[in-house]
């Protein structure tokens, strides 16, 4: 029943237990150093982003909308009509660009003073302009007095009309355009043109009317100047527009300069974070199911390994104990040494118990059966007599009881040796056995020569028949002796019968059957005497021929 | 689950006991500031204190949960005020030097600002000791500006003033020649109609003991105070109430 072959590997139990428990361990312990690292990396991670990343975006915002102010300062300085503005925005603006000589990046404080060096002639050229307009402003105050003066000095003259009402019409609107004149709005060529038309007009008129050449050449004198300041209003503008586009180029530089990769490394961090925590999520999730996977095993061989071989050897103690056989589906060998020597230890007290009772029985037949022939000895004759005797007494059956003596015996050994005694009363008692077959019936040896077959349930005729019939075939077991010699043998027998057993005893019996083979004997030998126990029959005697 | 049903009156409990520690610490804090440096810190037309400064420590003060007693100080009063524990942290844009840090903490700065000289431009233009020699510069008593005058310009006129407005009240007035401040603050006297005669002269001071970082100042002792006001500053400073305070008084950002 080895068919699947010893296993040689065969760990001791405990070693297994901590080889398991040391797995374990080191299964935790290795999730914790793989995870380790990672949840420090996250912390380093979420502390570069707060001291680097997070300071240096505040830092570039704060730089971006230094630097979009700083384009809205440009643009109301050379937008700007009121004087005071464009210096108070001129005043902001040096603050604010000396703010980028804080920056670690000194090249941001470099570009901010670039810009400036574009502002600050803006700012200037603007504020001159702005003096220039205040300038013609009020000169265009004088200017409109003129008007009125000319209206009364001209109009009511003659010839000729017309060109003293153009003088007139010119000077006002000439007057009205330098008086509200702005920056942006004006058109300041047509201004002068419109000037220039004025100051060619009265020139006209004077040829006819020289008596007022004097008030005509002061007011050619303010409008000259106003001519000038004009011109160099406009003059003035073309620098102020360069240096506006110079200004606005040079902050498109310093804006340029902020870009800031910042929070893209803020998102790779973060992204890396969230990188970090999904392997040691992995990792958690590894563990325990590696945990619940060993932890499975660990159950399934718990039960395979260890309890099942203990309670198959505690099954096998108890058939053992009860005497029957172990089945040898329990006598494989199991994985652990320990159980192992356990499984091994039942099944020598096994083999050992089996061994035992075997023996016993061995011991119980060898002392109930005679020696040489093999059947019952007289020490087991007595004690089934007494049984059958009983029981035939209980149920009150007939029980026959034959004594048989081999005729001459003394003489065949004395002739033949005892060899050829035994071998004679070896074939004797096989013939004897085949007619004892039957359940309850027995042949044994008396003693000497002497046999006794105990037959109940046995009628009488047959009882009787069954005698004359060992009696007949007795003479047909020829022995050839060591001489060659043909042994011939011969028996008597004395039977004794009762079917009334209650009103005898068995040594009646006996006694009945050994006084009627002494009779046979004494009649002659070679034949059978019949007594029967209880109430009596006739008394009759058989001859065997 | 024993320790889940347990754990509501473990937070009633805590709020209780941390109520009553706050109770306990419910005693106002007291906050100085100079209130005579616009636009940091002045007392407005109402006689309320107001300015950049108050703002800043009334948002530090609602960070952290606390309630604060605004006080205004003299200038060279607030270092020895602080020490004598009848001020707790003073808002009023001042440096960290090292004296200064022997006699109180300072937290992380909170603008930052540089030193310049004020006058009339037509007169001034070059700002080298050389060039001042014998010109009346005034600034105000135990700043660093005058300490760096002391250092630097020793042939030059030094007046020391209480407060900013008596140094700009100098040069106003001509008893002085140039004025030297922090830009800030000059920006805001430059910009006030009756300054027109007056610009900044020369550029940004880039010495070193010109510190131009303001710190708040914290009496010594106080540390826990100096974590809360530092850990505050950080989170008004991102949250965007810094920003609106900053917004509130000048067109840019000073931090």
């Amino acid at each position: 029943m080895r068919s699947t072959g010893e296993r040689r590997f065969h760990p001791s139990l405990a070693h297994a237990v901590h080889f398991a428990v040391f797995g374990l361990l080191l299964l935790l312990v290795l999730t914790i150093w793989l995870a380790f690292p990672l949840l420090e990396g996250i912390a380093e991670k979420a502390r570069e982003t707060r001291d680097v990343h997070v300071p240096a975006i505040t830092r570039w915002r704060h730089n971006t909308q230094r630097s979009e102010q700083l384009y809205n300062f440009i643009n109301t300085l050379y937008r700007s009509e009121d004087p005071a503005r464009v210096r108070n925005v001129r005043l902001q603006s040096q603050v604010l660009t000396n703010g980028f000589s804080f920056e670690p990046d000194k090249q941001l404080a470099k570009q901010a003073a670039r810009v400036m060096q574009a502002v600050l002639p803006l700012t200037n050229t603007r504020l001159e302009q702005h003096q220039l307009e205040r300038a013609m402003a009020m000169r265009a105050n004088r200017i409109r007095q003129f008007t009125d003066r000319l209206e009364n000095l001209f109009l009511n003259r003659e010839p000729p009309m017309l060109a003293a009402v153009t003088v007139s019409h010119l000077t006002f609107t000439t007057a009205a355009e330098t008086r509200y004149a702005s920056l942006h709005a004006t058109n300041w060529p047509e201004v002068i043109d419109n000037i220039r038309a004025t100051e060619e007009s009265i020139a006209n008129l004077l040829v006819y009317h020289n008596e007022h050449s004097e008030a005509a050449n002061d007011l050619l004198a303010l409008l000259e100047q106003q001519r000038l300041d004009a011109t160099q209003i406009l003059s003035l503008q073309s620098e102020a527009d360069a240096f506006y586009k110079s200004a606005i180029s040079e902050q498109r530089h310093l804006s340029s300069l902020l870009n800031s990769d910042a929070t893209l490394s803020a998102q790779d961090l973060a992204q890396r974070m969230e990188d970090d925590a999904g392997r040691i999520q992995v990792l958690a999730w590894t563990y325990i199911i590696a945990f619940l996977v060993i932890g499975s095993l660990l159950i399934f061989g718990f039960n395979y390994l260890v309890l099942r071989p203990i309670l198959k050897a505690s099954n096998a103690l108890e058939l053992a104990s009860s005497g029957k056989p172990i089945p040898s589906s329990d006598k494989q060998p199991t994985l652990f040494s320990e159980l192992n020597m356990i499984s091994r230890n039942v099944q020598r007290y096994g083999d050992t118990t089996q061994e035992l009772r075997r023996l016993n029985d061995e011991l119980e037949q060898l002392s109930q059966l005679d020696g040489l022939t093999g059947i019952a000895n007289r020490r087991h004759f007595d004690a089934a007599l007494k049984q059958e005797f009983n029981r035939a007494q209980r149920h009150r059956q007939s029980l026959a009881l034959i004594l048989l003596d081999i005729d001459h015996f003394k003489q065949i050994n004395d002739r033949h040796g005892h060899l050829q005694g035994d071998d004679c009363l070896k074939a004797f008692a096989s013939l004897l056995k085949r007619f004892t077959q039957r359940s309850g019936e027995m042949t044994a040896r008396y003693g000497g020569e002497e046999f006794v077959l105990i037959l109940p349930l046995t009628p009488l005729q047959e009882a009787q028949a069954l005698c004359e019939q060992i009696r007949s075939e007795t003479p047909e077991l020829s022995l050839l002796s060591g001489q060659g010699e043909l042994v011939t043998l011969s028996v008597s027998a004395g039977l004794a019968y009762t079917d009334t057993p209650t009103l005898c005893s068995a040594e009646e019996l006996l006694e009945a059957a050994d006084s009627a083979l002494y009779e046979a004997k004494n009649s002659g030998r070679n034949q059978v005497v019949t007594r029967v126990l209880g109430h009596p029959p006739p008394r009759t005697k058989q001859n065997a021929r | 689950m024993v320790k889940k049903s347990r754990s509501p009156s473990r937070i009633l409990l805590a709020l209780a006991l941390g109520g009553l520690i706050t109770e306990l610490s419910a005693e106002p804090l007291i906050v100085a500031t100079e209130g005579v440096y616009p636009p940091f810190s002045y007392v407005d037309d109402n006689g309320q204190l107001t300015g950049f400064d108050t703002d800043i420590a009334r948002a530090l003060c609602r960070q952290m949960e606390r309630e604060c007693e605004l006080r205004q100080v003299a200038w060279s009063d607030l270092i020895p005020e602080m020490e004598a524990g009848r001020i707790d942290f003073s808002v009023a844009s001042m440096a960290k030097t090292e004296d200064r840090s022997r006699r109180v903490n300072f937290t992380d700065y909170y603008y930052r600002s540089h030193s310049t000289f004020a006058g009339d431009p037509d007169r001034f233009s070059d700002i080298s000791p050389k060039a001042l020699k014998g010109v009346r510069l005034a600034t105000g008593r135990d700043t660093i500006q005058a300490d760096f005058l002391q250092n630097h310009y020793t042939d030059s006129e030094i007046i020391l003033t209480d407060d900013l407005p008596q140094t700009l009240e100098l040069l106003k007035s001509g008893k002085a020649d140039l004025a030297l401040s922090d830009t800030i603050n000059l920006l805001d006297f430059l910009q006030q109609p009756e300054s027109l005669q007056f610009d900044y002269i020369g550029d940004p001071l880039q010495a070193e003991e010109l510190h131009s970082k303001a710190h708040i100042a914290v009496r010594k002792g106080e540390e826990q105070l100096l974590e809360d006001l530092n850990e505050a500053l950080e989170d008004i400073r991102l949250d965007g109430s810094y920003e609106r305070i900053n917004r509130k008084y000048f067109p840019f950002s000073i931090y």
